[in-house]
């Protein structure tokens, strides 16, 4: 019942422990002076001014938040293609009450101009 | 839902287990490989949850909440939960951490505000909440026994004796029927089955739930509509 996880496991500890190696070996193997000129952000190019930590524009989170809805919508929809045949014409009915009341959000996003980037 | 009723029942049922743990020890147990991987689970998902109360740097603490979410969707394909662990994986751990940093650089929090803006009340408040998730964790699992119980007592065909005695009435075959069944519990088949016929109505709630928090995105987010200057040049098509 769960071994049909293995291989999974496998890729996982294959890709945890290559990244956790590479980093270990790179620490291990390389040799590290540091001078100023070094560990300074760019070694060579601008000279950098300012905070890192700056501000984001609220932009990206509407992009971000209207992202996972949508993305979420898509979930509820994948169970219902698999069972696309057995759930018959009340499965259909019953998916396109549910994506017309997001496509009421949709336009509701659209009109207010929020997918716009300016 | 759980009411607040089954919450004294709980308590009890908490104490009564705690009991029953430190009567029989660790010695009992029947220790398998799905255990092991279990508990190691369950052990990377408390630590990284740990960590990302305990870590400084908010940016340390999505990315052990990440961790936890991983280790939360390895539990859930243990018990036979397919579907839930995929979407965990893809949802979770992916684009609602995305939305997480996205805030965590939104907000742009620096180590001095932080630590001013503690205040006393909300480790009460914590505390509160953390005993209430406890209690919550306890009547569900005794709930879901309880299930456990009911569902193997509809599979046998002798249900009254079995539902009192399952272990020892159980016959081999119905065993391995039972546990083909849980194997195939949270397949994708099966989740669609049960959403859209049993629970076709938190389903479509479901929606209006998305609408509520697009319509709530845009709203409290949108942007102020700044007025031109009337010397401006208005070279976009839609601007309005």
């Amino acid at each position: 019942m769960t071994g049909q996880y293995i291989p999974i496991l496998c890729a996982a500890v294959v890709s945890v422990g290559l990244a956790a190696g590479m980093l270990l070996l790179s620490r291990i193997l390389g040799p590290r002076n540091l001078t100023k000129r070094k560990t300074s952000t760019y070694e060579c190019g601008v000279e950098p001014t300012g905070s890192t930590r700056e501000r984001f524009p609220i932009k990206f989170y509407i992009i971000a938040m209207l992202f996972i809805l949508f993305d979420i919508e898509i979930i509820f929809m994948i169970p219902w293609a698999i069972e696309f045949r057995q759930l018959g014409f009340l499965g259909f009915i019953e998916m396109a009450v549910f994506i017309g009341v997001l496509v009421v959000g949709l336009v509701y996003v659209w009109k207010k101009g929020a997918l716009e980037w300016d | 839902m759980i009411s607040l009723e089954s919450y004294i029942p709980a308590l009890a049922f908490l104490a009564e287990a705690a009991a029953d743990a430190v009567k029989t020890g660790a010695s009992e147990m029947n220790f398998g490989a799905g255990d092991f991987f279990f508990y190691l689970f369950a052990v990377i998902a408390v630590f990284s949850a740990f960590m990302v109360v305990t870590a400084e740097s908010p940016i340390s603490s999505a990315l052990f909440l990440v961790v936890t979410f991983f280790a939360m969707a390895a539990i859930y394909a243990l018990l036979s939960a397919h579907f839930l662990a995929v979407i965990q994986v893809l949802v979770y751990a992916g684009a609602i951490m995305v939305l997480f940093l996205f805030v965590i650089m939104l907000l742009d929090l620096r180590k001095e505000e932080l630590i001013e803006k503690r205040h006393w009340l909300l480790g009460a408040v914590g505390f509160v909440v953390g005993i209430a998730l406890v209690v919550l964790m306890v009547a569900s699992f005794r709930l879901s026994q309880n299930v456990e119980v009911a569902v193997k007592s509809g599979t046998d065909q002798e249900a009254p004796d079995a539902a009192k005695f399952p272990a020892i009435q159980e016959s081999a075959d119905q065993i391995d029927g039972s546990r083909i069944e849980a194997a195939r519990f949270g397949t994708t088949r099966r989740v669609s089955k049960h959403l859209f016929r049993e629970y076709l109505f938190p389903f479509e709630v479901a929606s209006l739930l998305l609408l509520v928090g697009i319509i709530g995105v845009v709203v409290i987010s949108r942007r102020r509509r700044r007025r031109r200057p009337p010397g401006e040049v208005i070279d976009e098509e839609g601007a309005s």
